[in-house]
């Protein structure tokens, strides 16, 4: 039937390299192609990728010269405004955007590495690793993450961008490690990984090819929760005071803000900023993370009842068709 | 009993539709039956074949990207489908039931099983005291030999057995007239499959309610139905008394094919046959007969037309080649 | 009967898993003291209900489960305790194939790609893969291949990815292919075309198969000698030609009359099933089917009965049998 017809059209040609579907309707590209919420979010995304990159072009002043008019509301000079140290704002921001992103991705790729060390392989390995590493994973989840957070930041004292990215991705893998281990652990006794292993595939090949794949949407949420993780991690330990105080990222103007009394000063320009940034980048992850999870859990979609009238009408001309 | 041939379930005409990606697919295309009270209907055929379509438009439980198109569903002369969504609800489980092939589909894996079993009587018998309903639940658990400390248990403490067990002591807790069993036994070992359709049996005769009971094995619905019916891509191409499909010998070529596949014990061996070829293509039907690419009898006509159901012997067939023999026949 | 060569040997195979059911635990032996041979080009068939071992059996034959006591022996070698990399040249001989149809291809890559990195692993650098892939869909059925390759495993039918798992099994050009329950989620209708494939392997590629499975009239069809299972415990091992006649253990009968939709003699009690798990725990003395068989007596609930020969290459262990052979001895 229609099987034939393929055939005969294709079994001439099948010798060479095929295109080979691939697929993306699991990945990224197609979470974008369906979904609105998911389009949103990247969109808002990668306006902040794009202000961090862009920064140095971007900021009109340097974010540490104070040279401007403390307490200035935003105006055509200073569209942010200043701060009470005379710093402009705007230029704090982009600035700051820079280094909250990248303390929030690199802390992230720290702890996703520890997540997929301590979670992942040893949940494809089993025995006595997993155990092992189950119960570190346990152990570490049971300690308070901020006071863990906030001691070994007060300990390091003069933390920069690098020390920051460590107490942050150090302290939050815990979690991760232990949603990415029991998807693991129930994907890797999934008959075709074990039919992988029959024939013949080396463990990083299953890991990587039977079963990361299958995982990717959680994966993904995963990494998304951990990015917003960190930078809301770096952003309370700034506001503490507890931060790299010599540089400028979201968190540490609001420091400076809540210091130099910008509450008492009603000087909101200084506070709403870094606020705001964390917040919306928040929204943005958040958004892709619903878009991710409505295109791969079908129960979370909108299920399209069909409309039966228009079923019975399409019925009727089918079989007024066939009848003729 | 004189129940002056009123059916408890009457389809007719039944057309359920899907809209898929590629197209629409007729499912179930044009069936008609009826079952009368205490009769157990078999319904036969390959995954595909629309039996479990019907069984959910039956109930009232198709999913949302299907539809009935046409004809009519009755289930003691009440048409469902002229029912509001809460008095369709009301009405299933009351008077139609449905045991699954998993009772893991019925039962939540994180509620005791007893637990359960009173949900369905606060909701469908609010008016029952609570002493009243676990001496229900206690005599429906008798009735299908499980021992009442199970009530504690969730299901997956349980065997297959004891929970397709307790799923039928569920689907009768409230006296329903028809039940309908998609595959109750397919997932369990033989010799507990047989328990169980005995158990079927053995309850179907002290409690009289009907039965649509769907399989893809002939040999074990012919075991246990009364009456008989095969599907093929959405038809009914053959229907009749479940002993004719053990006695007579002209069939359709279709049900000869799933006949030849039961696996026969005389002799030294066991021979089994496939029927050969692939299920068929509801979105893009071939032409005539639905049949034909599989069928070792198919000739010019079969791809013309599409057979009707024509009586034969007990029962009824719907194919060419079968029609031409019976004519050969009355000739010579 | 020509003696063939042996390819797979066990000695009292035992499997123990550690059960914990609240704060209890307890130890259980899905395998207890199997011994079993398969010739090479032999079909045998592992018959047993749900929570009998065979499935447990399988996979550590398949070394998917490691042998806490007893001996696997390959072609005389010992398997019985083999590291990663030894399990890795171990599985170029000994393949397997599921049960669940629907687990056992990855969802997300199409048939060509499934298949075409084993072909790639295990064929010989002169061999073109492409050739190889396109010969072992033909040889198992899959036609027309081109359309076939280009599948997702949800575009194919039950029938269709069990082939296609056991063209990835073939791939490794093995000796011995354990199939597990190959058929039973497959519509009656079509389970016959899956066996005949088996056993064209056989005749065609000199394969040994285990078949697995609950379905007793399969077994028969296929395979040439039967090993019944009950409770982790071989009951008999009969000739499949011979067993519809001549087959003698209670189980065995049992499983035949279900086959045959007959009634049993002594309707089962309601705790016939509950029964059959605590028969596997290690504490578990008595015959495994003492619980539910007809015709157990004393010793029984007491003492395991041992397989003994009660026929020409037919054992069976169960007390009355072994008495009343002993009787005819005398």
């Amino acid at each position: 039937m229609a099987e034939m017809r393929i055939a005969g059209t294709q079994d001439a040609k099948h010798d060479g390299p095929r295109p080979i579907r691939n697929a993306s309707r699991f990945g990224w590209i197609g979470v974008l192609k369906k979904n609105r919420k998911a389009q949103v979010g990247f969109i808002i995304f990668m306006g902040f990728i794009l202000v961090a990159v862009l920064a140095p072009e971007i900021a009109r002043y340097s974010p540490s010269n104070t040279n401007f008019p403390p307490l200035e509301p935003p105006s055509a000079q200073h569209w942010f405004g200043t701060t009470g140290l005379g710093q402009d704002v705007y230029s704090q921001f982009i600035w700051g955007t820079r280094s909250s992103l990248i303390v929030g991705f690199g802390a992230t790729l720290i702890s996703t590495l520890l997540a997929v060390a301590v979670g992942m392989y040893p949940a494809y390995w089993g025995g006595w690793l997993d155990r092992v590493m189950a119960t570190f994973t346990n152990i570490f989840l049971v300690i308070p993450g901020l006071p863990l957070m906030i001691v070994a930041a007060a300990y390091v004292h003069h933390s920069n961008t690098l020390t920051m990215m460590a107490i942050i991705g150090l302290t939050g893998w815990a979690g991760r490690a232990r949603v990415l281990r029991s998807q693991t652990l129930s994907l890797a006794r999934r008959e075709f990984v074990w039919a992988a292993r029959l024939t013949g595939a080396s463990d990083w090949r299953v890991l990587v090819h039977e079963i990361l794949p299958n995982m990717l949407s959680l994966f993904m949420a995963s990494l998304l929760y951990g990015i917003l993780g960190a930078i809301l991690a770096e952003a309370g330990l700034e506001f503490l005071g507890l931060g790299n105080l010599s540089g400028v990222s979201w968190g540490s103007l609001l420091y400076w803000a809540n210091n130099g009394g910008a509450v008492l000063d009603g000087a909101w320009w200084w506070l709403l900023p870094g606020g705001l940034g964390i917040a919306v980048f928040g929204t943005s992850l958040a958004l892709m993370n619903f878009g991710l999870d409505e295109v791969t859990n079908p129960r979370l979609r909108q299920m399209s009842m069909v409309s039966r009238d228009r079923l019975m009408r399409a019925w009727r001309a089918l079989k007024g068709e066939s009848s003729l | 009993m004189n129940e002056n041939h009123s059916a408890i379930l009457s389809i007719e005409h039944v057309s359920v539709v899907y809209e898929t990606e590629a197209g629409l697919a007729p499912a179930v295309n044009d069936v008609t039956l009826e079952l009368e009270p205490g009769k157990i209907l078999g319904l036969v055929g390959e995954s595909g074949c629309g039996k479990s379509t019907l069984a959910q438009a039956i109930m009232g439980l198709l999913p949302p990207n299907a539809s009935l198109v046409e004809g009519r569903i009755a289930v003691q002369d009440c048409d469902l489908y002229t029912l509001s969504e809460p008095a369709l609800r009301a009405f299933r489980w009351k008077n139609v039931s449905m045991v699954f092939q998993s009772a893991l589909v019925t039962l939540n894996p994180v509620i005791p099983v007893g637990k359960q079993f009173e949900e369905i009587f606060t909701i469908h018998r609010p008016a029952m005291s609570r002493p009243e309903v676990l001496r229900r639940i206690e005599e429906l658990l008798n009735l299908v030999r499980i021992h009442p400390q199970h009530l504690r248990n969730f299901a997956h403490e349980l065997s297959g057995g004891m929970r397709q067990r307790v799923a039928i002591a569920m689907a009768i807790a409230l006296d329903p007239a028809l039940i309908i069993m998609d595959e109750p036994t397919t997932a369990l070992d033989a010799v507990v499959q047989q328990e169980i359709l005995d158990e079927i049996r053995r309850i179907q005769e002290i409690k009289r309610f009907a039965v649509v009971f769907i399989s893809h094995d002939l040999r074990l619905v012919s075991y246990i139905s009364s009456e008989i019916a095969i599907m093929y891509a959405g038809k009914i191409v053959e229907f009749g008394p479940a002993e004719r499909f053990l006695s007579e010998a002209r069939h359709h070529p279709y049900t000869q094919g799933l006949l030849d596949s039961i696996p026969h014990l005389e002799g030294e061996r066991f021979s089994i046959h496939s029927v050969p070829g692939s299920p068929p293509d509801l979105v893009n039907p071939v032409s005539g007969c639905a049949f034909h690419p599989r069928c070792f009898a198919a000739y010019e006509a079969c791809l013309a037309a599409a057979p009707q159901l024509k009586r034969v012997g007990s029962g009824q067939i719907a194919c060419f080649d079968v029609e031409r023999k019976q004519k050969e026949e009355a000739h010579g | 009967m020509v003696e063939a060569e042996e390819l797979l040997r066990g000695d009292n195979l035992v499997v123990q898993f550690r059960q914990t059911q609240g704060f209890r635990r307890h130890l259980i032996y899905p395998v207890n003291q199997i011994s079993l041979a398969v010739a090479s080009n032999e079909i045998v068939g592992i018959v047993g209900e749900s929570g009998s071992g065979k499935t447990t059996l399988g996979r550590a034959l398949a070394g998917m489960t490691s042998i806490v006591q007893g001996s696997l022996w390959l072609k005389g070698r010992n398997v019985s305790r083999l590291n990663r990399k030894e399990l890795r040249k171990y599985w170029e001989q000994v393949q397997m194939i599921f049960q669940d149809v629907y687990n056992s291809l990855n969802p997300i890559y199409t048939v060509e790609q499934q298949l075409s990195v084993p072909i790639q692993r295990h064929a010989s650098p002169t061999q073109s893969v492409q050739r190889e892939l396109e010969n072992l869909l033909q040889l198992t059925g899959l036609t027309p291949t081109a359309a076939v390759r280009a599948r997702l495993p949800h575009e194919l039918s039950g029938g269709q990815r069990q082939r296609v798992a056991i063209v990835r099994a073939l791939a490794a050009q093995p000796d011995l292919l354990i199939a597990d329950e190959p058929v039973s989620m497959l519509d009656v209708s079509l389970r016959a075309e899956i066996l005949q494939l088996l056993g064209h392997l056989r005749d065609n590629l000199g394969l040994a198969i285990v078949y697995i499975t609950h379905d007793l009239p399969s077994a028969v069809y296929i395979a040439d000698r039967i090993l019944v299972m009950y409770g982790g415990c071989l009951v008999e091992t009969i000739r499949a030609d011979a067993l519809i006649q001549e087959s003698r253990h209670p189980y065995t009968e049992r499983l035949l009359a279900a086959a045959r939709f007959e009634k049993p003699a002594s309707p089962p009690g309601s705790g016939s099933e509950s029964a059959t798990s605590s028969v596997l725990l290690a504490s578990y003395k008595g015959c495994p089917y003492a619980p539910r068989c007809p015709i157990a007596s004393q010793i029984c609930s007491t003492t395991r009965p041992s397989l003994v020969q009660i026929g020409h290459n037919h054992l069976a262990a169960c007390h009355a049998l072994s008495a009343s052979s002993e009787a005819q001895g005398r």
